[in-house]
Formats: structure tokens, C-alpha cells, sequence
């Protein structure tokens, strides 16, 4: 966004309803603090973002057995009965790529088919 | 009532040959290894050969315990994350290598793969077809 744009932008801002400033004041907030976990996230190597969620999952897991989750990184942003389920939170919390995982006790014995 | 899907990729198979097996690839950082897999409905996630873990470079007992059941058998498995790319699809997803050397079955199976993709078969004419779920 060019500085006159910027500039019109907050022009516009002033002249809002407080009300309408509140609101707009929240929804900054939320982008704000979205954008510093995803840059906190981007600090890391992908190897260590994988071994995380692998912790988390190997801590987590019978916590969430018979379920999905969604992680962003090693926090924990969606869980549900099915993938949709847990794909939905998390694109509600303005994730919208998460790792989406089952989880299954380690004492089910799951199929492996043929 | 007609029903439509959309696909982005076709896929040909041998009818000839038993199952349905189809060319994938893992990554891991830099590695790599690429062999082909069986589709498989009844498996409950994506189980591969213990040798292909090793060859992405990760230690196999480091990953999440799982026990699969076969009806000749249970075997034990340990749950990576992985990159699992199938006809320039890829996802993250967790998928699991046999602790045994002597495993040798790969298969694509619900959870990790099929749960998330757009899956069309025509076994008469070994085409396959898939898509991304979610991706207009």
C-alpha cells in the first residue's frame, strides 16, 4: 500500500462512529496477533516445526483418541470428529493450512487392510 | 440424479496386476524416495516399508507407536511426519513404516491420504482420478 493510500486509509478511520472504531481496533488486534505467531513459527527450520507437532502428537494423543486435530506448529488450533471438523476451526482462527492429523490410542490396533 | 466431480489428475494403472498400485514419492528436508504403493480402503493409515523411513533419514522408533492388525496378524509401526506427494498432490501428513525389515507392503490408505483427496476409479479402464479436496 503506497503512503497516500495509508493516508487516505486513516483519514477514512477518523471519521468512523467510535463504535465502528472499537470494532476495527479488535479486528487489528486479532490480525496483529496472528501475524507474530506466524512469524514466530517462521523463526523455526521445518524439521523443527516436524518434530514438535510429532511431540505434541506423541503427548497428545490419547488426550485426543478417535479424533482430528489441527496444528499450527505445536499449538493446537482446531479438533473434531472428522477433518472437516477440525479443518473448519482452525480456518475460523485464521488458519487455514493446518497439519490435520487422527489420533489413536497407542493401545488400538488399527487396520492395515488387505 | 446426475452427480459431477472434478478432478486435476488421471491416472492410469495395470488392471492386469493385482491391487491398485500407483507411483508416490516421501520428502523430508532435502531427501527423497519414490516407490509405488496399493490403494487401500480397509487400511486405516499409510503404512510403508521400514527402509523407505531410513532413507528420508529419520529413526524410526523416534515416531509414534501404532499396532496394525492384519488377519494374519499384528505388526507394529511408528508414526512420522512426512511430506507424501502422489501425481504432484502433496501433503504433511503423518504416515507410518513397519518397526520389521522383513514388511514389505506399502500402502495409501483413510487417514493421512484418502481423507484428503477427491477420489474417482474406474477399475474396467485402470483410470484413477484425484484431486485436492477443497481446491476449487
Amino acid at each position: 500500500m503506497s503512503v497516500e493510500q495509508l493516508s487516505n486509509l486513516k483519514q477514512q478511520i477518523a471519521a468512523l462512529p467510535f463504535s465502528e472504531k472499537e470494532q476495527l481496533a479488535a479486528f487489528l488486534s486479532e490480525q496483529l496477533a496472528q501475524a507474530d505467531e506466524s512469524l514466530s513459527t517462521n523463526d523455526i527450520t521445518d524439521d523443527e516445526i516436524r518434530q514438535r507437532r510429532l511431540e505434541w502428537i506423541k503427548a497428545h494423543r490419547e488426550e485426543y483418541a478417535g479424533q482430528y486435530v489441527a496444528l499450527q506448529g505445536d499449538s493446537l488450533v482446531g479438533v473434531g470428529s472428522t477433518i472437516k471438523e477440525a479443518h473448519e476451526q482452525a480456518k475460523a482462527k485464521g488458519f487455514p493450512n493446518p497439519f490435520l492429523v487422527r489420533l489413536d490410542s497407542e493401545n488400538e490396533i488399527l487396520s492395515a487392510g488387505w | 440424479m446426475a452427480y459431477r466431480l472434478d478432478f486435476d489428475k488421471l491416472l492410469t494403472y495395470d488392471v492386469g496386476k493385482p491391487g491398485i498400485t500407483i507411483a508416490i514419492s516421501l520428502h523430508l528436508k532435502e531427501q527423497r524416495t519414490d516407490f509405488t504403493a496399493k490403494i487401500d480402503t480397509g487400511a486405516d493409515r499409510c503404512i510403508f516399508e521400514r527402509k523407505y523411513g531410513e532413507q528420508l533419514g529419520l529413526r524410526i522408533e523416534s515416531g509414534a507407536p501404532q499396532r496394525f492388525g492384519t488377519a494374519a496378524g499384528a505388526f507394529l509401526a511408528y508414526g512420522h511426519d512426512v511430506t507424501l506427494r502422489v501425481a504432484d498432490l502433496q501433503f504433511d501428513a503423518m504416515v507410518f513404516f513397519a518397526a520389521e525389515e522383513s514388511f514389505t507392503r506399502n500402502v495409501l490408505g483413510r487417514f493421512g491420504w484418502l481423507d484428503r483427496v477427491v477420489f474417482g476409479l474406474i477399475d474396467y479402464e485402470g483410470k484413477l482420478y484425484l484431486g485436492r479436496y477443497g481446491v476449487e
